[in-house]
């Protein structure tokens, strides 16, 4: 499995599946829409009838700012720690969407809703779970991390006369913390993805099965989120001027600015989503490569002619068309979950 | 060839600055009383980060009293351990940065005598005329056998050693950079009757306090300062001569005229650039990695600055001005003011749109004018130096870099220099906390900064707004010409004041201007006009009896038809602080109306009957009144606008979908 064939799966992953694009957007957008009218309403309220802020319009004007939080900065604060509440709600409605996503990147164009939500439905549980360890674990490593990075970063600059030092010190710790942090996000994108295509009950297993996996394919999985992050950054320079050249000053310019948000919102889900596609395209084309090396590895050595086996003795089982037993039960895929039995039922 | 050198040679002669000595005259004609001259030698020891020094004080006495004792300032006693006043009070920080660990200072005075007379080291006693804090030793007293009598001079001998601190606050050391400032025994000032607020001939020599800076008598300064020879040293003054030494030491020795204070700089990494201003030299010593990106900042803004004074307020009189860039980790001696030397913040590859160099370059440099020249109190009226150097600062960083965005212009936010300066007051958590003439180290739970910086350069600018920028110009250019050299207070200050405003606007703020400065100066009480209230109510026109032309006359009006409009508009006073105001008011068929308001009362109403109704209108819609703490309420509109709202709504609703898509990682 190549890096370019993951990313390109992604992609064509996320064409595919639009209901899953609507959805993560729509989630953002209700989540957002619904603080942001909130902070309409308070601000409409706190300044009332003034012709004050008619300067906002043009431009940002730092005496009507700093006037509007000094009477009414706590009112903002109100507001704005709701965001804290919303990253909660949206993360545990990613993980049920989870599921969801898979389905439908497992079957592109042909989950229907009611298949989509099942899915959604029966990996709850397991995601959830897995959603705390993987929290805990990221947590971990980032404390760690940034207690050996505090360590060496000081070290580096203890004896520092310039800041060019501390810079590139603070790029080089800031690196790698993203980098390690990076990983252990990874440990559980690829264990959800084990989860849903090995129908793991055990999220422990799907962790530890991920952890190996990431470990033994670093540099690829790196790579593929490595170039996700670069999408991102362009798409943040790409909105950036955007919104320069468009400029918010009128009525209309702040309607169009509004739009090309959301087409950067829009475009940002559709990043993660790709991303989440390329890992489940990825971890699905190394495993089965894997099945398939170790099928024809079996194959081999069936086929290795042995000095302890008389030549009138019947030829292997592969040779005559079959593979061995062992072999069968190697590349028998795994089947999915949602057209599984439940477990418990009879 | 031979006529022509010697004739080279006379030219040079002519025009060579006047010696003496083996030393440049700098000022042929003193600028000040010079009455408190050193002559100093001082030995760096890299190492140990001490100074060894030798120093000749000349003091002569311009009072009419017989003085019998003398008393002198040992600043760097501050930093000797947490009993001191300076890091009682300063809790071991200064503007954000905090003293290391180990890192004391302090400085000894080993022998002090009267030149070829009495040893005086015996005398010497600590004193805390501020407090009762009997472990600060930042100031001594030495009683005298013999008084010093009107107009007679007295030499002293005085060898010391100190220790510098690790630089926190202005002066110390760090790695292998020195600020050395605050660092010498230092003569305080005799005030004697009569001399601002004295009315019986006394020392003003106040401990190192947190908040407080300096005060002192100008003079001359001789000082040869031994460094090691890689060193680059940047001082006060004119460098006369720099000699090598056998031991790998070099001195330089650095004369200064009319100043009041000497300090200096070392370091192997400075770079020198130099560059000139009219007759000015302007050396900046940089660190070599912000060379490149902020070398040309600091020149372009002193120069700008240079010239701003010169046409504003007065001539800059030195022949130097010499600007420290202090490295990585002694950032703690950026942002401060000696005569002819300043030191300034900056950072490597520093985006222009954050203007912390031309901000910090501005402020210092018109330190030179107000503290420099102008040698007020800053222990005790802290706003006349750094006020009124605030209140320039805004004007000149405005007028130099943009009236909206001469502060920061960057990512599409920015504000001006006077805009942050007055939310800076107006924002604090209580602005009626202190008064602006206060003690500086009164400021006891806090607001030193917000009240003698921000809320002087508010109400100054407001000041300028009321009388207009020419009368303004004549009062700042006559305070410098009447107190340059000399030691004003605030009454000087308002003296100047209530001359040029009669003069120039006559009556129209009254006899005088004590109403404006007893209440932003010496009250504590805020300004907020507001917009209160617009009231639009159809009316029919005039009907029944009026008396036209000595005959009664009936209109017939339309009581039925109420075509016209009644509207009232109502302004509040709801601070204490009264100021004389203008109303805005427009009518919807596009006319205007400005109405003018003492101020005196809570409210006033203002009724129209007209065609068209009010509809909006704005007190104070010159912004004259910046010393208003709330601008959001001076206005109200039938039709406010919504563009706005809907702007902040959108961009608020972008980030918060941006937070959750950033934090929804998992």
């Amino acid at each position: 499995m190549t890096i370019r064939s993951a990313l390109s799966g992604g992609f064509r992953l996320v064409r595919s599946s639009p209901r899953a694009l609507w959805l993560t957007y729509g989630m953002t957008l209700v989540l957002s829409a619904v603080l942001a009218l909130g902070f309409r309403s308070m601000v409409s309220n706190a300044v009332g009838e003034t012709l004050a802020t008619e300067k906002l319009t043009a431009n940002f004007d730092y005496t009507v700012y700093s006037d509007f939080m000094n009477k009414f900065g706590e009112r903002y604060h109100v507001v704005s720690s709701e965001v804290l509440w919303m990253i909660f709600i949206s993360m545990l409605l990613s993980t049920f969407l989870a599921g969801g996503i898979f389905e439908s990147y497992r079957h592109p164009r042909q989950t229907s809703t009611g298949a989509f939500f099942e899915a959604c439905g029966s990996y709850l549980w397991r995601y959830l779970r897995l959603l705390l360890l993987g929290a805990v674990v990221a947590a971990v490593v980032a404390v760690g991390t940034f207690m050996v990075l505090s360590l060496f970063y000081s070290n580096w600059t203890q004896d520092a006369v310039s800041e060019v030092v501390a810079v590139k010190a603070l790029a080089t710790v800031a690196g790698v913390f993203l980098v390690v942090f990076g990983i252990a996000i990874l440990f559980h994108d690829y264990a959800r993805v084990s989860v849903f295509r090995s129908d793991e009950r055990s999220v422990l297993n799907a962790y530890g099965r991920s952890i190996l996996f990431v470990l033994s394919n670093l540099h690829k999985v790196l790579a593929i989120e490595i170039v996700y992050f670069l999408v991102t950054v362009a798409m943040i320079l790409v909105y950036f001027s955007l919104e320069s050249a468009v400029g918010m000053t009128s009525a209309g310019g702040i309607l169009v600015v509004f739009l090309v948000q959301q087409v950067f919102v829009i475009s940002r889900a559709g990043v993660r989503l790709a991303a989440m596609g390329s890992e489940f395209a990825y971890f699905g084309g190394v495993e089965s490569e894997k099945r398939e090396r170790s099928v024809s590895a079996m194959i081999q050595a069936s086929l290795q002619p042995r000095a302890d086996i008389e030549s009138s003795q019947p030829l292997p089982a592969a040779v005559e068309g079959r593979p061995p037993k062992s072999a069968r039960r190697a590349i028998r895929k795994p089947v999915p979950t949602s057209r599984r039995r439940p477990r418990g039922r009879s | 060839m031979r006529t022509i050198c010697s004739f080279s040679l006379v030219i040079a002669a002519l025009f060579a600055p006047p010696r003496a000595n083996g030393r440049q005259i700098i000022f042929p004609k003193p600028l000040s009383p010079r009455n408190a001259n050193y002559t100093i030698s001082v030995v760096l020891d890299a190492q140990k980060k001490t100074l060894t020094g030798k120093e000749t004080l000349i003091w002569r006495n311009i009072s009419r009293d017989r003085i019998r004792e003398l008393r002198f300032h040992l600043y760097l006693n501050a930093f000797k351990n947490t009993r001191s006043t300076f890091l009682v009070e300063s809790g071991g920080q200064l503007r954000g940065v905090g003293m290391e660990a180990g890192g004391w200072g302090w400085i000894d005075v080993q022998r002090m005598r009267v030149a070829n007379g009495e040893d005086l080291t015996s005398r010497i006693e600590f004193i805390h005329p501020d407090d009762d804090n009997t472990q600060d030793q930042t100031v001594i007293r030495v009683p005298l056998r013999e008084p010093v009598l009107p107009n007679h001079t007295i030499a002293l001998d005085i060898d010391f050693t100190a220790r510098l601190p690790h630089v926190f606050a202005r002066t110390g050391y760090d790695h292998d950079y020195f600020m050395v400032g605050q660092w010498f025994p230092k003569i305080g000032v005799y005030e004697p009757a009569g001399m601002r607020y004295s009315t019986s001939g006394q020392w003003n020599c106040h401990q190192f306090h947190a908040n407080t800076e300096f005060y002192a008598d100008y003079g001359t300064y001789d000082v040869r300062i031994t460094v090691p020879q890689t060193f680059v040293v940047g001082a006060v003054g004119v460098l006369q001569s720099s000699t090598k030494n056998a031991d790998s030491t070099r001195t330089d020795y650095y004369r200064a005229e009319d100043v009041h204070d000497f300090s200096w700089a070392a370091s192997p990494l400075f770079k020198v650039v130099e560059d000139q201003w009219r007759n000015v030299k302007i050396r900046l010593l940089i660190q070599p990695d912000r060379l490149a990106s902020q070398g040309p900042r600091y020149l372009q803004s002193v120069k700008a600055t240079l010239q701003y004074f010169h046409d504003w307020v007065g001539e800059y009189p030195y022949p130097t001005i010499t600007i420290i860039d202090p490295q990585w980790g002694a950032g703690g001696s950026g942002g401060m003011e000696y005569p002819t030397l300043i030191t300034g913040l900056s950072l490597w590859n520093l985006p222009s749109g954050i203007r912390l160099v031309e901000e910090v370059t501005v402020h210092e440099f018109g330190h030179q004018y107000w503290y420099g020249m102008v040698g007020s109190n800053e222990f005790e009226e802290a706003w006349l130096d750094e006020g009124i150097n605030q209140y320039s600062e805004t004007r000149i960083m405005d007028d130099t870099y943009g009236k909206k965005s001469s502060s920061y212009d960057i990512l599409g936010y920015r504000a001006s220099d006077f805009e942050t300066a007055r939310a800076d007051y107006a924002g604090m958590s209580n602005p009626k906390l202190y008064p602006t003439q206060l003690n500086a180290w009164d400021y006891k739970e806090g607001g030193y900064g917000g009240f003698t910086y921000m809320k002087t350069a508010t109400f100054l600018t407001t000041l300028e707004r009321m009388i207009g920028r020419p009368v303004m110009d004549e009062i700042m250019r006559t305070y410098f010409e009447r107190w340059k050299f000399r030691h004003p207070c605030a009454k000087d200050f308002i003296a100047v004041v209530n001359e040029i405003v009669p003069k120039r606007l006559g009556t129209k703020f009254g006899p005088n201007m004590n109403w404006f400065f007893n209440q932003v100066l010496y009250g504590t009480d805020v300004c907020d006009y507001e917009l209160t209230k617009i009231s639009v109510e159809r009316t029919s026109s005039l009907a029944g009896t009026v008396d036209r032309n000595g005959k009664k006359v009936e209109e017939r009006g339309g009581l039925d038809e109420k075509k016209m409009h009644e509207s009232r508009v109502l302004v509040s006073r709801l601070g204490e602080v009264k100021m004389p105001v203008d109303v805005l008011v427009h009518f919807a068929d596009g006319k205007e109306k400005r109405e003018h308001w003492d101020g005196q009362d809570r409210s006033k109403e203002f009724r129209y009957i007209a065609d068209s109704g009010v509809e909006w209108a704005v007190v104070d819609p010159d912004e004259v009144l910046a010393i208003d703490v709330n601008t959001l309420n001076n206005s109200k509109s039938e039709d406010p606008p919504s563009a706005p709202v809907w702007k902040y709504t959108a961009k608020f609703l972008f980030w918060v979908e941006n937070a959750i898509q950033l934090g929804n990682i998992f």
